[in-house]
């Protein structure tokens, strides 16, 4: 047992520490990890520019902070009860120059946060598409794992997302369930979806690698395992891995019905009659009408048989074969 | 389990404590549920018995209960604050304790010290808890306690109230605390976002436990928050003018204004909701 908890305890301050290599070194994290899951590890020009910008916005806060820090320590020090160098002026009232930089250089700083904050964020604008012809990629998001459609490659993946380098991508959200939120930090920030509405996403790969997506907004039990894997692939290995996808079995209504259901991507698994473990699934030929019918679901108000279309439109029944 | 309905009780019956979920199978979750249940009743049953053998329910009614007594009501509000602090505490040792042990990969079933569900519940309950019944009853407690003697006023400007506001605080810590034992809490966080929260996707009792509870302290809140704020517009000593009020009562009335501007919002949202997304038929009837 103590043994164990030494590893913890080592594995622990080893996290730490590399957390602030990271603030300082983004650069260290490419080769170590599997998979990137901070935007401290960019993969992509829209994480990039935010780890940049905090790096910067920890720079100009540390004006304030560092006078404060070292400065508080050595007043102390300085102005002790028996120190001869201090000068002891217990009738001072106020300095007008003390104030100016009290109040001015917070003010200043303010205003320079708030200008960059602003310029930045209408930047990296999620709905502006980061170049010419983005490849289009729709997202929807189930009970506890995204169905990515491609509808130009007419290929459909259960939590993979697979893009080429160098070519922007526009993500076109909506979920079939409750609201979520998709966050692939090494690449964009987070953004919602919401069922019956589309949010968009865009973002671009600049080297290949992997990265963990993820759900952050709580629904339910297989939340914490709602995650899925981005595969920024050279163009000629994202031809590839799509031909492969091509050979994949249909997406049919039927089979979309049983994704969405209440499960994880391997009970989901099991309920289509493959093996039980986190094996992203790949579909090809869905409907080119899918995102649109799964949207339009919730704008409906016909009979009951109507609304059993691709699984309704309630609360998902359970999945997991030994579920039910 | 299936649920009997009975006219009068409705779906309450003898399985809803954490007890049958423990005889049914036995494993780290079910005996947290259950230990915690346990801990509510015997110290339910202690206060009780506590309070017999000291004589203490006479002096307890009439000198606390009863008391207007703005430094008394603020010395309630401050211990009911520790109350939910330590189980606020113990909820945050298990989920750490949780965490630390669920190293389940993705493929494998849940692991670790609790069920996911009950995991959901313990993060729900905790943060309801430290935001509405410990951070909010510990503030408006000091304030109780410091504000009319700061003001030089002999008590608050609405006296009873102020026992009402306590009141309304403490029947919300309680429901939250009885749902240890009878049925379950919600699960979608301490802000509930619809639409995982609605009847639809929620259909438990859960998120009834947390309504209530924030309405009903909310309520008491909103007063109290009025409470302050004409206390110190309108019963400060003769001569203590605004700009020589002691910096304290300038924050008690910043936190007064909040609390009248942010609670019947909040209130009236866990009443009547999003309107259809959101599940109070009682209410919105």
């Amino acid at each position: 047992m103590r043994s164990l908890n030494t590893v913890r305890l080592l594995a622990a301050s080893v996290s730490l520490t590399s957390a602030l290599i990271l603030m300082i070194w983004p650069e260290a994290a490419t080769a170590a990890t599997p998979a990137a899951q901070s935007f401290l590890q960019p993969m992509g020009p829209v994480a990039e520019e935010q780890a940049t910008h905090l790096l910067r916005v920890v720079a100009i806060t540390m004006i304030v902070i560092l006078p404060v820090l070292i400065g508080v320590p050595v007043l102390l020090w300085r102005y002790r009860l028996n120190s001869e160098k201090a000068k002891y002026t217990p009738e001072w009232e106020s300095s007008r120059r003390l104030e100016l930089v009290l109040w001015g250089v917070p003010v200043v700083i303010v205003i320079v946060l708030a200008s960059w904050l602003w310029y930045s964020t209408s930047k990296l604008d999620p709905y502006k598409p980061l170049g010419e012809n983005p490849l289009q990629v729709q997202a929807i998001g189930l009970d506890w794992k995204w169905v990515f459609i491609y509808p130009e490659a007419g290929v459909a993946t259960v939590d993979e997302l697979a893009i080429p380098v160098g070519r922007p991508v526009e993500l076109t959200l909506t979920t079939d369930t409750v609201m979520q939120s998709m966050l692939i930090a090494p690449l964009a920030g987070q953004i919602y979806a919401m069922p019956g509405m589309t949010t968009k996403l865009n973002f671009s790969a600049a080297r290949t690698g992997t990265a963990e997506g993820e759900n952050t907004q709580f629904n339910g039990n297989g939340f914490g395992r709602q995650k899925f894997t981005v595969i920024a692939l050279e163009p000629d290995g994202y031809d590839a891995w799509v031909s492969r996808a091509r050979s994949a079995p249909m997406l049919d209504d039927a089979t979309y019905a049983v994704l969405r259901r209440r499960s994880v991507l391997a009970d989901a698994r099991a309920d289509l009659g493959l093996s039980r473990d986190a094996t992203p699934l790949y579909f090809s030929g869905p409907d080119s009408a899918l995102f649109q019918r799964v949207v339009e679901k919730y704008h409906r108000s016909g009979t009951a048989s109507d609304m059993e279309e691709l699984g309704g439109t309630g609360l998902p029944p359970q999945g997991g074969a030994d579920h039910e | 389990m299936t649920h009997q309905t009975s006219p009068i009780f409705g779906r309450l019956d003898w399985n809803v404590t954490p007890y049958t979920d423990l005889l049914e199978k036995v494993t780290s979750s079910t005996i947290v549920g259950a230990g915690a249940a346990t801990v509510l009743v015997v110290g339910a049953i202690g206060a009780v018995a506590l309070l017999t053998w000291m004589r203490w329910w006479k002096p307890l009614f009439r000198d606390w209960l009863t008391s207007a007594d703005a430094k008394k009501i603020g010395i309630m509000y401050i211990v009911l604050a520790l109350v939910m602090l330590a189980r606020g505490i113990i909820e945050g040792f298990v989920m750490r304790a949780h965490q630390a042990t669920a190293l389940g990969t993705l493929a494998e079933p849940e692991s670790g010290l609790v069920a996911p569900d009950h995991f959901a519940q313990l993060f729900s309950t905790h943060g309801t808890i430290m935001i509405f019944f410990v951070a909010m009853p510990l503030l408006i407690g000091l304030i109780n306690f410091v504000l009319p003697q700061q003001l030089g006023a002999r008590d608050m400007a609405f006296p009873v109230l102020n026992q009402v506001s306590l009141g309304m605080t403490a029947a919300g810590a309680g429901l939250i605390m009885i749902s240890l034992l009878i049925g379950q809490f919600g699960t979608g966080g301490w802000t509930m976002y619809p639409p995982y929260t609605g009847i639809q996707y929620s259909p438990g009792e859960g998120v009834d436990y947390w309504l209530w509870a924030i309405l009903i302290s909310g309520v008491g809140s909103t007063l109290t928050g009025m409470n302050f704020a004409v206390t110190i517009f309108k019963k400060r000593a003769p001569g203590m003018h605004f700009m020589r009020m002691p910096l304290f009562c300038w924050t008690s009335l910043c936190v007064a204004i909040m609390l009248i501007y942010a609670m019947p919002a909040l209130t009236v949202s866990s009443n009547a909701g999003a309107g259809p997304l959101c599940r109070f038929p009682l209410l919105h009837e």
